[in-house]
């Protein structure tokens, strides 16, 4: 944290030196909300009108991340509430479950997300291609299905498989460490 | 796995994928709403899909291979409107970083090469240590060395001399608080052979690094800021915040983690926009100390390097 006698300039620079290395944690947490990334920085941006508003408001004892994971998940619930005429939505009870449950969770996701480059690199060859077509390629269902020369539904079962295959993963190296 | 779970994760994966119909979603969110493990399993699924999404240190061989291709979007921030003054000023300057941008395609990306200066490191001119530079072409940040021939086990990616980071400020620099070293050179490209419309380029280095101390651990940063003004006319600002505050666009590589192999170059590379009215280009690399947290003191460098920075003008992205 800044020291007390900071000057305003240096605090604002030093504020946004912490919003900066969140970040990344921030839109994950959107994410749990609004899972298409394009969505979840729009959300991200709206959020961060509201932090620099209320950033006289932090208290730099609390962890950073901790303080902002509140602000966007409350953005993101705005947003879902706001967007709910054009799309497919959980519903607002649920989703305000689903963000109440996000904050308690913080810290499970972040061990698990520790083992996730693991899981990954151990993948068979197939479904690590299928997921690095998807997520780090940014092929479409569709273009996947072409390069595979298979049906769209099939690639959406690989890919929940390959999602399976990594939390079971994640999950058995999470026992692993808990018993020592 | 019953029933039940498999109709939650099909449905939960139609949901992440954007593929569910109101019926599925609808479905999903009675799941959640009636049983607390499913709340669970959701979150879980989520947050794999998120990490996978945004995370590109899971996909570090990105940053080690030749090209970024195919490559992320290519983005240019929304000029901020006058009526958002205070706000939209300093907000929006850091927003640049990784949102608040308006999708804009280029018209052509064949460009002539951008006219980097010697991003080998090769010539004998000392790189500057009092933060931005006061003129273009020129390498200057914080404080630095140019070192000739193998340092520590790590040799020069290419020729003879590479750039050595020593601290993580430069001198007069009032905010010491900071655990990244950074260098930068401003780019004008008033000079440079281009075609009309924006064009996409590549900002890319080689990194390397000693083996860190028990304890260590460092991660590689750039940046890059396109401008319609002359940078070097703001030299005698405290910090870099007014970069993010008026620049037309930019992209950053949030952080690389060194792989603690000094035998073996690591690739840090990101895909920045020129909008056509851009005249300067900012780049600038760093490395950050992750751990331990920063002290109140400035951040030593035991043996961090950087050589071969290139931009050049690069494909345009799928979406």
């Amino acid at each position: 944290m800044p020291p007390a006698d900071t000057p305003h300039h240096d605090a604002e620079d030093w504020f946004l030196r912490q919003f900066v290395q969140a970040e990344r944690e921030l839109l994950r947490a959107i994410m749990s909300l609004v899972p298409n990334p394009v969505d979840a920085r729009d959300v991200l941006q709206e959020a961060t009108v509201a932090l620099w508003a209320k950033r006289a408001e932090y208290d730099p004892t609390r962890p950073f991340a901790i303080w902002a994971c509140g602000f966007v998940l409350n953005q993101a619930r705005m947003f879902l509430r706001s967007e709910a005429r054009r799309r497919a939505r959980l519903g607002a009870v649920a989703e305000d479950l689903l963000a109440a449950r996000r904050e308690e969770l913080a810290s499970d996701l972040d061990a698990r997300r520790d083992h996730l480059q693991a899981c990954l690199d151990a993948l068979p060859s197939t479904q690590r291609k299928l997921v690095r077509g998807y997520y780090f390629e940014e092929l479409s269902v569709n273009e996947l299905a072409t390069r595979v020369d298979g049906t769209v539904e099939a690639i959406y079962k690989a890919l929940q498989r390959a999602h399976a295959a990594l939390l079971q993963c994640v999950e058995r190296k999470l026992r692993m460490e808990r018993a020592g | 796995m019953n029933a039940d779970q498999n109709e939650l994760e099909a449905l939960a994966t139609a949901w992440l994928m954007g593929q569910a119909t109101p019926e599925q979603a609808s479905r999903l969110g009675a799941l959640v709403e009636a049983e607390p493990a499913a709340r669970d399993r959701l979150l879980v699924l989520a947050d794999l899909h998120a990490c996978l999404m945004t995370d590109e240190r899971l996909w570090a061989e990105r940053f080690e291979t030749a090209r970024l291709e195919p490559a992320r979007p290519v983005t240019v921030r929304r000029r901020i409107p006058a009526a958002l003054a205070f706000v939209a000023g300093l907000l929006f300057g850091f927003v640049p970083l990784v949102f608040g941008y308006t999708r804009s395609e280029p018209k052509n990306s064949v460009a002539g090469p951008v006219p980097v200066v010697d991003g080998d490191f090769e010539s004998d001119v000392a790189p500057g240590m009092t933060g931005l530079a006061d003129r273009s072409g020129v390498w200057s940040g914080d404080i630095a060395a140019l070192v000739t021939g193998p340092q520590q086990a790590v040799k020069p990616f290419s020729g003879q001399r590479m750039f050595q980071f020593l601290r993580s400020d430069y001198e007069g620099e009032r905010f010491t608080r900071s655990a990244t070293g950074e260098v930068l050179q401003v780019i004008d490209l008033r000079g440079w052979s281009r075609p009309a419309g924006p064009v996409a380029v590549e900002v890319s280095g080689r990194v390397n690094a000693v083996r860190p101390s028990a304890g260590e651990e460092y991660r590689w940063v750039a940046h890059a800021f396109a401008l319609d003004i002359d940078p070097t006319t703001r030299r005698g600002e405290p910090d870099y915040s007014w970069l993010y505050r008026e620049c037309l666009a930019a992209a950053h590589q949030p952080g690389v983690l060194d792989d603690d192999d000094a035998t073996r170059w690591q690739r840090v590379a990101l895909e920045a926009f020129v909008p056509e009215s851009a005249s300067f280009l900012v780049v600038s690399f760093g490395v950050q100390r992750t751990q331990p947290a920063p002290t109140a003191e400035p951040t030593n460098f035991s043996g961090h390097y950087l050589d071969a920075v290139e931009v050049t003008p690069t494909t345009r992205s799928r979406r």
